[in-house]
């Protein structure tokens, strides 16, 4: 059956002039058409995103060279422990504490650009049309690095020891790290530990974070750290990683934070313990 | 800036793939080619400069990140990158503008089109020339709409209420522009009948 609406519509899918509800209604329409009709579709798709990309030629600026360099910068950042030649090798290790599955797929399809749209809240507080300049603060800019490095790490780093078998190439790592760290709502909290830093970067809206351990010395040969999420509730574990694991960066990925107020770290026997044994040995506010 | 030739932009599949497989070599070489694209078309949707550099540093990211799934069979890479960042884009403008626009109405009246400013910008361009006139041989509505959609990060149905006209006649707009536009430069990859 010939569906012209969809048709209609191809152009305006194209170009992103659709609301995302619309935008997975099309994409299903699509895949429900007749050959013909999908072939004419994904042809005046192309077309149009020719045509734009074709127009950038016009409205073309130079970026600023600080910009070249922190772009560059994102694989160097994660070349120590995850060279990116070994991607697809190395196992992804996300976290998943029980009970919470959050896969999120969709990001196949980057071919067409369809990627899961990110997080956005209802802006919350009445911005301005147009000119935010300023309220971004340098915080957020060098989030976002720390973020792309966290991502490119997420890949390779054979890290964390995760309690439930998580297949590396259902990768859910990137999907919500990238959901994080463009989230509206995207914070971070950063604490020194010995030589090194760890640093947490989180969404409410997403309800995950990514933790990222620069110069972290491992733990002691017979003991691991654990993580715990620490709210109303008694402490909930979100992984552990032995004196292997630690690598000069390190990175999880953590779903499910829901009510954490912080994320805490023990120096734990091997394989973790169901509830901190110890002291905290680190400690990083989620709010 | 100059205007990269077609030869230069041939590398761009070649690139990718190697980006693909972790050569940050190809990436550099891919981020010099085309960033000037990228950022200039993102600076046109998110008119700042600081959120312009955040973005365009979340698009090579991602094409650090997925540049293996790049298809040279499914389309060109400039067109796979730039659809990406137009995305993108369009992500953030309405979470940005969301709020003042439902308080606005974002009427059109206090518009002035990108896509004039587009004919402004490439005068002086040689290597734009010709997607000028491919911008000219429009209609004003057609590129109207266009520019409302795809630089202010529109849905076809906001821009039917910013210029107060009926949806069906803005869709089309959309859809005949694109069609023609891409008619006129070459890439509306007919062959087969154009419905």
């Amino acid at each position: 059956m010939a569906d012209d609406s969809l048709l209609d519509v191809a152009a305006a899918f194209a170009v992103d002039a659709v609301s995302p509800a619309e935008r997975e209604q099309i994409r299903r329409r699509r895949s429900a058409a007749d050959p013909t009709t999908r072939a004419e579709f994904d042809r005046r798709v192309r077309a149009a995103r020719d045509a734009m990309a074709a127009v950038s030629d016009t409205t073309a600026i130079a970026p600023p060279a600080t910009l070249r360099d922190r772009v560059l910068a994102l694989p160097d950042m994660a070349a120590d422990t995850s060279p990116a030649n070994d991607r697809g090798t190395g196992g992804v290790r996300p976290l998943h504490p029980v009970g919470t599955g959050t896969a999120s797929g969709d990001d196949g399809a980057a071919q067409t650009g369809e990627r899961a749209p990110s997080h956005r809240d209802a802006d919350e507080s009445g911005r301005d049309v147009g000119i935010p300049g300023g309220r971004r603060t340098p915080r957020s800019r060098a989030l976002l690095a720390a973020a792309a490095a966290v991502v490119l790490v997420a890949v390779g780093a054979a890290g964390w020891v995760v309690g439930q078998a998580v297949s590396r190439d259902d990768a859910p790592a990137p999907a919500t790290a990238e959901q994080v760290f463009t989230a509206r709502d995207v914070r971070s909290s950063t604490t020194p530990v010995a030589t090194g830093r760890i640093t947490v970067t989180f969404s409410d809206s997403v309800g995950a974070g990514v933790v990222v351990m620069n110069d972290v010395p491992p733990p002691q040969p017979g003991t691991v750290y654990q993580m715990w999420l620490v709210g109303p509730g008694a402490p909930r574990s979100a992984g552990t990683m032995s004196d292997r694991d630690v690598a000069p960066s390190t990175t999880a990925v953590i779903p499910g934070l829901r009510d954490a107020t912080a994320l805490a770290f023990t120096v734990e026997p091997p394989g973790g313990s169901p509830a901190p044994s110890g002291a905290y040995v680190a400690q990083l506010p989620l709010s | 800036m100059t205007a990269e030739s077609a030869a230069d932009l041939s590398v761009l599949p070649d690139l990718l793939a190697r980006i693909g497989g972790g050569d940050r070599r190809a990436f550099a070489e891919f981020y010099d080619l085309t960033s000037h694209r990228v950022y200039g078309m993102v600076v046109r949707v998110l008119r700042d400069p600081g959120y312009s550099e955040e973005t365009t540093q979340e698009v090579y990211l991602l094409v650090w990140q997925s540049a293996a799934s790049f298809d040279p069979a499914a389309g060109s890479a400039m067109s796979w990158l730039i659809t990406l960042a137009h995305r993108r884009a369009v992500d953030r403008v309405r979470a940005e503008t969301a709020a003042a626009r439902r308080e606005l109405g974002y009427g059109a009246a206090h518009h002035h089109s990108p896509f004039d400013a587009v004919a402004e910008a490439a005068v002086d361009r040689e290597a734009g020339a010709a997607v000028r006139d491919c911008l000219d041989s429009l209609t004003d509505k057609q590129r109207e709409s266009i520019d409302l959609a795809y630089y202010r990060g529109l849905t076809y149905r906001e821009v039917a209420e910013s210029l107060t006209a009926p949806l069906p006649t803005v869709k089309s707009r959309i859809r005949d522009g694109l069609a023609r536009l891409a008619e006129c430069l070459g890439v509306d990859h007919t062959g087969v009948n154009d419905g």
